[in-house]
C-alpha cells in the first residue's frame, strides 16, 4: 500500500469527520449529519402534549392506541405528526385519519392539547386540557 | 517516499513491514489507516449484518410504511414525495439479503452487500423524512456508509481505515450528543430533577399517546436522588468518548459505561438504541484497539 493511497484515505476520513462535526457551526439537524439533540432539552415542570381521544355512541371517552393516533408504534413519530398538523392548520385531516384508522366504531374523535405536571404522579388528571379539533363519524 | 524522504531501499523495506503502530501516538496518516487483517473487519461486518437483519425484520412495518408527511432528509431531497410502498418493500428485501450476505459472503453475488447497504441508507433516510429525525438510526447509517466505503474486496489498509473511520463516527456522535445537552440545557441538564423530568416526560408522552410506559420510569421517580449523579455520568460518558481512542483498556471501560447508559435509557424510557445495545456501535472501537501484532498483516 503506497503512502499516496494512505494519504488519500486519511484525507477522506478527515473530511468525513469535519462534515460530521459541522452541525456545531451550522446548527443543522439532519440525517445522518445531526446535532444529536435527543434528550438534550431540559424539561420544565409542565409539559404540553398534543394527542387524540375517541368517543363512543354514548359520548363516553375511548382511550386510543398509539397505532390509532399516529399510525405508528413510535411515540416520537406520533408526537411530531400531531405537532406539525397543529402548526400547519391540518388537524382536521389528522382527525379524520384517526377516525378512519380506528376499527372501534367511534362516534367522534377529538384532537386535544393536554398539559401535565411532570413532578406529580402520572395517574393524576392533566393540569390543563384544550380541545383543538373535533370530527364526527359520518 | 515523497512524504518521508526515505531512500528506495528503505521504502521497499517499509512496504514489507507490517504496520504495527496503530496507537494514538502514531503519525496521523498511519493512525487513520492502520493495517489490520481482513478477518478483524469481517468480525464487525458479520455482527453489523446480524444486527441489521434483526432490525430490518423487527421494524419491517415501520420501514415499509410511506410517511403521511414528507420532509426529506438531505440525501433524499431529490424525491418530491414518499416512495411507493411497493418500492419500499423492494428496498427492504434487497436490504435484508444484502445484510445476510454481509453475515455470510457469497462469491457469486459480491455486488449484493453494496446494493443492500445503499437500500438500507434509503430506507433509514426515508423513515426519518416523515417530519421527525430518528436519531437512533444515524450511527447505523453512518457505519453502513463506512462498510460500503471499505468496498467489497478488502485489503489490510482499507480494512483498518474503514474500522478507524467507523470508530471515529461512534466517538463523534457521542461527543455531539454531550455538547447538545450542554448547549441546549447548560448546567440545568444536570441540575436536581432534570433527568427525572426527562424520564417522566418520556413516560407521560407514551401514556397520553396511547402507549405503555416503562414501569422503571415510576421506580426512577422514587429514586430521584440519583438524578444529579446519573445526569453528570451521562454527560461525562458522552464527552469522554474520545478517550476510547487512546487504548484498548479505556475503550473497553468506555464502551461498557456507554452500554450501561443505553440499558438505563431503554429500561426507563423504552427508547431502544439497538446499535449500541447490541454492541455494533462499539465493536469498531474495541477491534481497532486490540493489540495490532495479533492481526497486523505483513
Amino acid at each position: 500500500m503506497g503512502m499516496g493511497r494512505r494519504l488519500l484515505l486519511a484525507t477522506v476520513s478527515i473530511a468525513v469527520c469535519l462534515v460530521l462535526v459541522s452541525p456545531l457551526v451550522t446548527g443543522t439537524d439532519d440525517f445522518p449529519v445531526s446535532t444529536q439533540p435527543m434528550f438534550a432539552v431540559p424539561r420544565g415542570q409542565f409539559a404540553e402534549f398534543v394527542t387524540a381521544r375517541g368517543f363512543d355512541d354514548e359520548g363516553e371517552v375511548v382511550d386510543l392506541s398509539l397505532a390509532e393516533i399516529g399510525g405508528t408504534d413510535d411515540p416520537l413519530i406520533a408526537e411530531a405528526l400531531l405537532r406539525a398538523a397543529r402548526s400547519s392548520g391540518t388537524l382536521d385531516r389528522v382527525c379524520d385519519r384517526i377516525l378512519a384508522r380506528s376499527d372501534r366504531n367511534l362516534a367522534a374523535v377529538e384532537v386535544v392539547s393536554v398539559t401535565h405536571d411532570l413532578d406529580v404522579a402520572r395517574d393524576e388528571p392533566p393540569a390543563a386540557l384544550d380541545v383543538l379539533h373535533r370530527c364526527v363519524a359520518r | 517516499m515523497f512524504f518521508t524522504g526515505a531512500s528506495p531501499d528503505e521504502t521497499a523495506r517499509r512496504a514489507m513491514t507490517p504496520v504495527r503502530r496503530t496507537a494514538i501516538t502514531a503519525t496521523p496518516v498511519t493512525w487513520l489507516t492502520p493495517s489490520i487483517s481482513e478477518r478483524v473487519l469481517a468480525r464487525w461486518r458479520v455482527w453489523a449484518g446480524v444486527v441489521l437483519c434483526g432490525y430490518l425484520l423487527v421494524r419491517v412495518v415501520a420501514l415499509t410504511q410511506a410517511p403521511t408527511r414528507w420532509e426529506p432528509v438531505v440525501y433524499l431531497r431529490w424525491l418530491d414525495a414518499p416512495l411507493p410502498v411497493v418500492v419500499l418493500w423492494g428496498l427492504w428485501v434487497v436490504a435484508l439479503f444484502g445484510s445476510l450476505v454481509w453475515v455470510r459472503p457469497v462469491e457469486s453475488v459480491r455486488w449484493l452487500p453494496v446494493v443492500g447497504g445503499l437500500a438500507i441508507l434509503v430506507l433509514f433516510g426515508h423513515r426519518s423524512s416523515g417530519g421527525q429525525i430518528l436519531w437512533f438510526d444515524i450511527l447505523p447509517a453512518l457505519h453502513v456508509g463506512a462498510l460500503l466505503a471499505a468496498g467489497g474486496r478488502f485489503d489490510a489498509v482499507r480494512s483498518g481505515w474503514a474500522l478507524r473511520l467507523a470508530s471515529l463516527m461512534t466517538v463523534i456522535t457521542y461527543v455531539l450528543a454531550g455538547i447538545a445537552k450542554l448547549r441546549l440545557g447548560g448546567l440545568d441538564w444536570v441540575s436536581d430533577g432534570a433527568l427525572e423530568r426527562n424520564i417522566s416526560f418520556s413516560a407521560t408522552r407514551f401514556e397520553v399517546l396511547g402507549g405503555t410506559p416503562s414501569p422503571f420510569a415510576t421506580l426512577f421517580a422514587d429514586l430521584g436522588f440519583l438524578s444529579v449523579p446519573l445526569g453528570i455520568s451521562v454527560i461525562a460518558i458522552e464527552l469522554g468518548a474520545p478517550l476510547a481512542l487512546v487504548n484498548r483498556r479505556i475503550a473497553r471501560v468506555w464502551a461498557l459505561a456507554a452500554w450501561v447508559m443505553h440499558v438505563g435509557i431503554a429500561a426507563t424510557m423504552f427508547v431502544i438504541f439497538h446499535w449500541p445495545l447490541l454492541g455494533a456501535a462499539f465493536l469498531p472501537l474495541l477491534l481497532i484497539a486490540e493489540r495490532p501484532e495479533h492481526d497486523a498483516v505483513s
